[in-house]
């Protein structure tokens, strides 16, 4: 008898518990839709259209176009790095690292995940900003050290997830290939990347996703002006600064206050398309 | 309206049960709330304050919102706030402790002594975007433009006395602190910033406008363009205070040793010649 | 096989290099910082306007908000990575490996965004220390619940089928059986968890830290100092002068996190090759 009592309300727990995922879910999107429909309401497509940012001036304008594209510029731009040096690295990892390589470099590639993006700013702005100005390039925050930043940060999303998916393939595969006198590069990118197509572009999306989700190192060195940069060494201002920065001194119900919800609701709708999208490839690759 | 309510009760409530004084507001005001506290604390050491500095506007919102005992601010009241006040039946009252000067500031390598208010506010509205249009002699370089973020009351301030109300370009640097920009002006050549003149220090250097110095002589009689009180705002709806935490804190923030503090952080004393 | 040699070598120089950048940079921030170090850094408050002391009350208010935000993110994450791995078969999983999925992806703003609405401004939190750690534990329930979940994959299979024919009934199987046999795993999870937490700063910067506090906090609806948003204080509104404690702070919160991982390796081995 108490052993059925027991079930029950074991059982019980792990169903509450397991639901507050969805709960919390549900909440957030409820919540971020909840505190920018005022702004959606009274901006229409403002947001979308206007490129000047002037939330608090006499004629208040609240172009967030700018800032998008500040975004998706600095995405677009560490991505098209990070992500074929994330696959070089990944490739040797694979195909060419011996044991102890593999280990060495992929600890620290470890250690590189964990560093808060808080100090990533920081070191960029006490040890790498000054180096410009040396340089005579006196914008010393901008586009590209904030480009930088993220770089380094999602190097280690890149890395860990392309070589996971190049070790999952099936090795009898690779080594068919090498057996009928293909050489180890060819096999690895022509054999193995393709077999793995799905693991890596579900690695593209989520890094992708990391980086447009970034919010302290381009708080702290991407410069702060919500303008398209012209040059690389631009400030710019992304979404996710604007936030942080601008939230601590709105007025709780303002208008400013729900433009930057607004923003917010920018980037979560653009991080569940990725992540539905990431979805979609992890389940054909997981096959 | 309900949750407003809800949220005053809960904090009105939980600021009964303790003893914290709960300052936020002005970044300019910030060095000498800073100090103060230090001395105060030595006074009544079982009072416990917090202090913030994001800007002005967030100081007085908190006071609307209940979430401070005290704003710090480095700019008047603006007219919708005042207008909230009436709407919502609040009555904040306003304490001078100091008198400010915003300074223009630029690296002292910078071949230039002073600069006009027209000038001024061409660059940071950015009719004017290099060196050489603002002096032939200086060179074609771009100028870096800085400012604070608009929660400042030193950002305020300027826009009203400087811009006349006109927006920034969008190239201006929007950053979190006056101490960063001075950082930024001792190092790099082609900046230019305004600051609170308490922040100034000797690896800077302040540009004359229209041939008049921030002195503090200048800024008490007003013959320097840009100067402005420093206030701290408390909420009076219920009345003022005339005993507690927040009283003698303002008791302390007046008196002779608050003053002298006013100056030591760089600032022009109201009271106590 | 000679454009293997070169493509081998070519890589390998990248990769080598890569590395090296690597352990340059946490040489650099570990070392740079650590020569701050001293008894005084680590038990006393900031003074002097961040000119000199320590950062303990930085110290204790991360340690609170995590160990605050692990008592709820570790029971929940533990028994959502169960319903994952053990009820895969009910339609319910796939809803909940999808919001966990979509939670992991979230922005960390965001939830900073969502933790102030709900918790600061609708349960009337505040900016307190509780606020703080609900936001946070969101952000790690994810984190916990998949390595949970991986965890108890990982076992062979006759651990339960032996289980069930022994006549336990599911509920008996997960907690007397399942969960005690994949411990080391569900530590390292929550191990991997703290790690992460500590260094958040974006849901914290919105909802449980301030810049100042002279005390510590007294309950978990006061306001609290943490490691992160100090460094991020100390970067972008102080200068030159608090530029020795961004660096100390940094070192001591990285050597943190490599000891976190360096427990985690001894605990629970290596889970990749």
């Amino acid at each position: 008898m108490l052993r059925n009592i027991k079930y029950f309300f074991q059982m019980l727990l792990i169903f509450i518990f397991a639901l507050t995922s969805i709960v919390a879910l549900f909440f957030l999107i409820f919540f971020i839709l909840k505190e920018s429909f005022p702004a959606i309401k009274e901006l229409g497509k403002e947001p979308f259209t206007n490129i000047y940012w002037y939330p608090t001036s006499r004629k208040p304008e609240f172009g967030m176009l700018a800032m998008i594209i500040d975004s998706l510029l600095l995405t677009g731009f560490s991505a098209t790095f990070v992500i074929p040096i994330g696959y070089f690295i990944s490739f040797y990892l694979h195909t060419y690292s011996n044991p102890k390589e593999k280990k060495y470099i992929k600890s620290i590639i470890e250690i590189l995940s964990g560093v808060p993006s808080v100090i990533i700013g920081m070191f960029i702005l006490i040890y790498i900003s000054p180096l410009l100005l040396k340089l005579e390039i006196w914008s010393t925050e901008n586009f590209l050290l904030a480009s930088i930043g993220l770089m380094i940060l999602s190097l280690p999303y890149t890395i860990s997830l392309m070589t996971e998916s190049l070790d999952s393939v099936d090795k009898s595969l690779e080594e068919s290939s090498l057996a009928l006198g293909v050489n180890k590069y060819k096999t690895t990118l022509k054999v193995t990347t393709k077999a793995a197509i799905s693991g890596i572009l579900n690695s593209i999306i989520l890094t992708i996703n990391r980086i447009i989700g970034e919010t302290m190192v381009v708080l702290l060195v991407a410069g702060g002006a919500a303008m398209i940069p012209s040059s690389i060494f631009d400030p710019v201002k992304p979404l996710t600064a604007a936030i942080a920065s601008e939230m601590g001194e709105v007025e709780l119900g303002s208008l400013h206050y729900h433009a930057l919800f607004l923003a917010g609701l920018i980037l979560l709708f653009i991080s569940m398309v990725l992540t539905v999208l990431s979805k979609r490839f992890t389940r054909r690759w997981k096959r | 309206m309900k949750k407003v309510l809800l949220l005053l009760i809960v904090f009105i409530t939980s600021f009964g049960i303790s003893s914290t004084l709960v300052i936020k507001g002005s970044n300019t005001v910030f060095p000498i709330a800073q100090l103060w506290i230090e001395e105060f604390k030595k006074i009544h050491p079982d009072v416990e304050v917090t202090l913030e500095g994001a800007g002005s506007s967030t100081g007085i919102a908190a006071l609307f919102n209940g979430t401070t005992d005290i704003a710090n601010a480095s700019r008047w009241l603006k007219n919708e706030e005042i207008q909230k006040m009436h709407e919502v039946g609040k009555y904040f009252i306003p304490i001078v402790i100091g008198y400010d000067g915003i300074a223009i500031i630029v690296n002292k390598n910078l071949n230039i002594e002073q600069i006009s208010i027209e000038t001024l506010s061409k660059i940071y509205t950015g009719k004017i975007r290099y060196w050489n249009q603002v002096d032939p002699n200086l060179p074609k370089k771009q100028i870096l433009v800085y400012s604070r973020n608009t929660a400042s009351g030193t950002y305020e301030t300027f826009e009203k006395k400087v811009l006349n109300e006109e927006n920034m370009a969008p190239w201006v640097r929007m950053v979190e602190s006056t101490q960063f920009e001075i950082q930024t002006i001792e190092q790099n050549p082609y900046a230019i910033a305004y600051v609170g003149v308490g922040y100034v220090t000797e690896k800077v250097k302040v540009l004359k406008i229209d041939g008049i110095l921030p002195t503090k002589e200048n800024i008490l009689t007003g013959k320097y363009p840009i100067s402005r009180p420093l206030f701290m705002f408390i909420d009076a709806t219920n009345g003022y205070p005339e005993s507690g935490l927040i009283k003698n804190y303002i008791t302390f923030g007046l008196s002779k040793r608050g003053q002298e503090l006013v100056e030591k952080a760089g600032y022009v004393a109201a009271y106590g010649f | 096989m000679k454009k293997d040699r070169s493509i081998s070598i070519l890589l390998r120089i990248l990769s080598y290099s890569i590395s090296s950048l690597i352990f340059v940079f946490l040489v650099i921030v570990i070392f740079d910082g650590a020569k701050y170090f001293s008894t005084e850094f680590f038990t006393s408050y900031p003074t002097d306007g961040m000119k000199s002391g320590g950062i303990f009350p930085a110290i204790l208010g991360s340690f609170y908000m995590i160990l605050l935000s692990l008592i709820f993110s570790v029971p929940l994450g533990i028994i959502t990575g169960v319903f994952l791995a053990e009820f895969s078969e009910n339609k319910l999983s796939k809803i909940i490996d999808m919001s966990i999925t979509s939670l992991s992806g979230i922005p960390s703003i965001v939830f900073g965004l969502f933790g102030l609405s709900l918790f600061s401004i609708t349960f009337g939190f505040g900016t307190s220390l509780i606020a703080g750690a609900l936001t946070l534990s969101l952000m790690t329930l994810p984190v916990i619940s998949s390595a949970t979940a991986e965890a108890i994959r990982a076992l062979p299979i006759e651990l339960k089928e032996s289980a069930y024919a022994l006549g336990l009934k599911r509920n008996e199987v997960i907690f007397k059986v399942i969960l005690p046999a994949a411990r080391k795993r569900i530590i390292t999870a929550s191990l991997i968890g703290f790690g992460r937490s500590i260094g958040e700063t974006a849901p914290i910067l919105l909802t449980g830290a301030v810049f100042y506090s002279t005390s510590l906090p007294k309950n978990i609806f006061s306001p609290v100092m943490t490691l992160p948003t100090h460094i991020y204080y100390l970067v972008a509104a102080y200068g030159e002068s608090a530029k020795w404690m961004a660096k100390g702070t940094a070192s001591f919160l990285m050597i943190f996190v490599l000891a976190i991982y360096l427990i985690t390796f001894l605990v629970g081995g290596r889970r990749n090759g």
